[in-house]
């Protein structure tokens, strides 16, 4: 799957238990209102433990504990239950928990706003027909009540069912065109580089024969045109050969197995021994874990992010430390040097394709090894950012996610 | 019949086949070169060489996306030739995938090189074809 729709689907996941809850938070604040409204004189207990234990759902969602938030929820719940048991002879309180199933699943599968619509939509249906039915001059007979009143509840359990389909159906319409553009834009990328090789060689390969069989003729500010020309063409062969390494990364399919990451991490410093040896640097290595995923496509990332640190050195040797920290259901490992640092504000530019923070002529690069380490990470389900590392230099981290073998 | 060594390019890319023949002498190569822009040309003029009508050609680079008859079909047709077994057959294309180097490697090819950027680079690997046609 394409990077943008994994972003897109990562966005959905994140924002998805904050809304349930917020949505549940909601409902039950208006089944509240509407109980005091048409059931007096009904316990608020049940109630009360709903409203809590809904907002205490909604403030652990919010601050990120999903375990917790849904403990919380399922509590919210049970005292729901309570609660239809009592209220306006159960009816109301069976409607609001056939809805409020839906709600959630509105919310898991749409994200935020939905589940807001759903939920206003809900809340202004169930009110506005539960006064209806409770007033004598509009109202259906007495004797009709508890029908009309399971009617409404079937209405609203109904439309808010239509609300959670068709949404559905256009969110993932949009992604696949989403993912069928993406993977448009990225076939396209790829055939462009590929083509643009051989004209670019060609001009590199007669440009050289010329100069080479009439440049003793060449004046001096002609000579300084070649040379212009040439510098200019390796630079673009190096960039449309980035844009098919890049393109190439993962195209084999996820090749996933258990990796020693201090193994992988070895051989990449061996790669660097040479430019790690020229700089004077120093590299110590923590304790690595076990990990699965793709060895060939790790031993890259920890061989950009080293060869960066070497390569963005101060007037200090440069000092190197990898380690890696357990998180929550995953690892989180750290790049860590003492080099020139990354102007804060930088943000997520910087893993971009040829973003340089520098000029080409001050630090030698494509501007490609931290798009192909955010690619890496993605292939991984992972995250990678950036920290200034206390006492000077730069912090890389990035998050793998446990995964099962493949 | 000329007595110099005959090199086959099948190349698509014309300016690859110009340059060839400009750099033999550069690489102190004396060979004729003979060209052909695709495969199905190519095969017509290996069919004429097995045939008697032109001179052998002692050595053959081939590229391996072409139009027409690729590459990979005309070394295929080359190895179930017996007239041209002894035909060194180099692969000379601009894919740097490893796995075309070992399906043509696998396929009976001679060697595979990839096309060089520079002229210098270009100029050696004329020159180390050398070994094929001396």
């Amino acid at each position: 799957m394409s990077d943008l729709s994994l972003q897109l689907r990562d966005r959905i996941a994140n924002a998805t238990l904050t809304a349930a809850v917020s949505c549940v938070l909601i409902t039950t604040v208006l089944a509240m209102v509407a109980a005091i409204f048409f059931s007096p004189g009904r316990s608020l207990l049940p109630f009360i433990v709903s409203v809590c234990g809904a907002l205490l759902a909604a403030f652990l969602g919010i601050r990120g504990n999903p375990r917790r938030g849904t403990a919380c929820l399922i509590l919210s719940l049970l005292a729901t239950l309570c609660l239809a048991m009592t209220v306006n002879g159960g009816v109301m309180s069976t409607g609001y928990l056939l809805s409020l199933p839906i709600v959630v699943l509105v919310a898991t599968v749409h994200g935020p706003r939905w589940a807001w619509v759903c939920t206003i939509a809900i809340a202004a249906l169930g009110i506005g027909f539960l006064y209806a039915s409770s007033v004598e001059w509009i109202g259906p007979p007495p004797e009709l009540r508890p029908l009309f009143k399971w009617i409404v509840v079937s209405l609203i359990t109904g439309l808010t069912a239509i609300f959670a389909i068709i949404p559905n159906n256009l969110l993932r319409r949009a992604l696949r065109d989403l993912e069928n553009s993406n993977d448009d834009l990225k076939q396209f990328a790829y055939l462009a580089a590929h083509d643009l090789q051989e004209p670019t060689r060609m001009i590199m390969l007669y440009m050289q024969l010329i100069q080479s069989r009439a440049g003793q003729h060449f004046d001096e500010e002609t000579r300084d045109y070649f040379k212009f020309v040439l510098t200019n063409t390796r630079r673009m062969q190096g960039m449309v050969r980035s844009v098919l390494d890049f393109s190439h990364i993962g195209a084999d399919g996820k090749n996933f197995a258990p990796v020693d990451v201090r193994t992988v991490v070895d051989h990449a410093l061996e790669n660097l021994s040479e430019a790690i040896r020229e700089a004077g640097a120093t590299v110590a290595v923590g304790s690595l874990p076990r990990i699965v995923g793709s060895e060939p496509q790790l031993m890259r990332l920890f061989q950009n992010l080293v060869s960066n640190a070497v390569k963005f050195h101060s007037d200090r040797p440069p000092r190197i430390v990898i380690s890696a920290e357990r998180a929550s259901r995953g690892w989180i490992f750290q790049v860590a040097d003492n080099g020139i640092g990354i102007p804060a504000g930088s943000g997520e530019r910087l893993f971009g394709l040829f973003q340089r923070m520098h000029h080409q002529s001050q630090y030698k690069g494509d501007g490609i090894g931290l798009a192909v380490c955010k690619k890496i990470v993605s292939l991984h389900d992972g995250r990678i950012w950036f920290e200034p590392n206390p006492g000077g230099g730069t912090a890389f981290k990035f998050f793998l996610p446990d995964r099962k073998e493949a | 019949m000329s007595a110099e060594p005959v090199i086959l390019m099948v190349d698509d890319n014309s300016g690859d086949r110009k340059l060839l023949a400009i750099v033999l002498g550069d690489a102190g190569l004396k060979a004729r070169l003979r060209t052909a822009p695709d495969g199905v040309v190519g095969q017509e003029i290996l069919q004429a060489m097995i045939d008697g009508r032109e001179p052998m050609c002692r050595l053959a680079l081939i590229d391996l996306n072409m139009p027409k008859m690729d590459g990979r079909a005309l070394l295929a047709w080359m190895r179930a030739q017996p007239a041209l077994q002894a035909v060194p057959t180099v692969i000379l294309t601009s894919s740097h995938v490893a796995r075309d180097r070992d399906d043509c490697l696998a396929r009976g090819a001679t060697d595979y090189m990839v096309k060089p950027a520079e002229l210098d680079d270009f100029i050696g690997m004329v020159k180390s074809l050398g070994k094929y046609v001396t």
